[in-house]
């Protein structure tokens, strides 16, 4: 079974928030409310004149050994056999234990409110009818189909790319066997599934 | 339009973990200390009001656990789904344990009660095993509670051993004020309340210290948690004034000859709840995080 994993090159990412959108219309994301499963973070530090600004793509790290697992009292956060660590929105009691938990602020509240926007927006094919908490699933359902995720289909500068982590010849693989690619907080120990170029 | 980076305030909780924090934990040093007064003094008075009185708060903390926390309460069902690595689940256990085992433990003293006499003389040579599992459970409470938010890294104000101790010694001196209230207002004097008193207040004292150390010498976002904290005017008014240095002041007065007067020991009792609740809402309100930028 494949262990997926994800490269973001962030010299290249241009901020341009396609990641975002696709995400938000593949996924019924509550953009309404400025919560977002994947979105580009805009980093600008130092003091004129030595300054830099850096675009950051965010997006749960689908952790190895996640800190929204353990945390979680309903079991309802899960790690499947491909890697991917998702949640069961039938049983998830909405503490957000998991978001205080994360070190990667990568879940938000699906709350009451945007689940009745959602109703609005999508009628009946609306994927949220549950208050729940929410992250991003890697697109789970277009993997099983043969696809990328929509954030990385829709990159205009092919910023991301996907692969099989086990696959010692696969493009992400590569990517972090070369040094390249590097977790963020490696210090956590919680062996993020999505490296950065930087 | 890219978003700007900076530290923002995390999301996951509000107002009403921090009077689930309180209640909880008050309700469970009450527990804690009647049992523990009854084992070494041999003392019984207390135990029906104190252990009764710890058990209205836990279901008052449960209650603004599930109906203002939780989002979807309806699912509280699912809590003990991971019952040995969840702080919730641990935190459900606890509570669970201090209703069953306490009210084992209080019923005995209303034997009196006609329905109650059967299953009251029943328990009764199991009394003090049933408040020793009560006690534990109560001791306990404050400390998985505090570690819900001392152990995960991603906050770093919350991330220091000093959050836990901070809420059980708040917890005790709190409890500690409220059986000394009842106490005095049935007229009578227990030295040994004000002596407590002085000395968990300068360990609240020492260990705030301690903690400010830890922010002082922590990541940018502990620093920022504990300047904003400071820099609130109600923090300040009730958690170091009022719930510190108030009481520290009184009982070291009353302790070194000063006359007890009936209001002292009630005063006490709300200075340290005001102070409980500050310090607890303050610390949720200004859990600092930053997104883990590699630059």
């Amino acid at each position: 079974m494949a262990r997926y994993g994800m490269v973001i090159d962030m010299r290249s990412c241009v901020g341009c928030q396609a990641c975002s959108a696709a995400c938000a219309l593949e996924n019924q994301t509550p953009y309404w409310s400025d919560k977002w499963r994947t979105t580009v973070k805009d980093i600008q530090v130092g003091e004129y004149p030595n300054t830099a600004r850096y675009f950051v793509p965010t997006i749960c790290m689908h952790c190895k050994d996640p800190a929204c697992l353990t945390v979680c009292p309903s079991k309802a956060t899960f790690k499947d056999d491909q890697g991917f660590v998702l949640i069961n929105y039938e049983t998830c009691l909405g503490c957000k234990a998991c978001m205080a938990a994360c070190p990667y602020g990568a879940r938000y509240v699906y709350s009451k409110e945007d689940v009745r926007k959602s109703k609005e927006v999508y009628g009946d094919s609306a994927q949220h009818n549950k208050v729940h908490i929410d992250k991003c699933t890697f697109c789970q359902d277009r993997i099983a189909r043969g696809m990328e995720p929509a954030c990385v289909t829709t990159c205009p500068t092919l910023s991301r790319i996907v692969g099989d982590l086990d696959d010692p010849n696969s493009k992400v693989s590569k990517s972090v066997a070369s040094g390249l690619a590097k977790p963020l907080r490696p210090d956590l120990d919680t062996e993020p599934s999505v490296y950065y170029i930087y | 339009m890219a978003k700007p980076m900076h530290l923002e305030r995390q999301e996951a909780y509000e107002w009403p973990v921090s009077i689930y924090f309180l209640l909880g934990g008050f309700g469970g040093a009450l527990i804690t200390l009647a049992f523990v007064f009854h084992f070494f003094t041999a003392t019984l008075s207390m135990v029906g009001p104190a252990v009764l009185s710890g058990l209205v708060l836990f279901a008052l903390a449960g209650v603004f656990l599930v109906f203002f926390d939780l989002e979807r309460p309806i699912n509280a069902v699912y809590s003990l789904n991971n019952i040995w690595k969840s702080g919730i689940s641990w935190d459900v256990v606890l509570i669970a344990l201090n209703f069953v085992f306490g009210i084992l433990y209080v019923l005995p003293e209303y034997s009196q009660i006609n329905v109650l006499t059967t299953i009251a003389q029943f328990v009764a040579p199991y009394q003090v095993g049933f408040g020793a599992i009560a006690a534990l459970s109560g001791f306990l409470f404050p400390i998985i509670s505090g570690g819900l938010l001392a152990s995960p890294a991603s906050i770093p104000l919350w991330h220091t051993p000093a959050l836990p101790l901070l809420f059980l010694i708040t917890s005790f001196t709190l409890a500690l004020a409220y059986i000394g209230s009842i106490f005095t207002l049935n007229g009578t004097v227990y030295t040994v309340f004000i002596g407590s008193i002085l000395a968990l207040s300068l360990l609240v004292f020492a260990i705030s210290l301690a903690y400010i150390e830890h922010t002082h010498n922590g990541p940018i976002e502990a620093k920022e948690g504990m300047h904003r904290m400071l820099k609130t005017v109600r923090f300040v008014l009730l958690f170091p004034i009022v719930g510190v240095l108030f009481p520290l002041a009184l009982s070291a007065y009353l302790l070194f000859g000063g006359t007890l007067l009936a209001w002292s020991m009630p005063a006490m009792a709300i200075a340290f709840f005001l102070g409980g609740f500050a310090v607890r809402n303050c610390l949720v309100y200004n859990g600092i995080e930053t997104y883990p930028w590699p630059y």
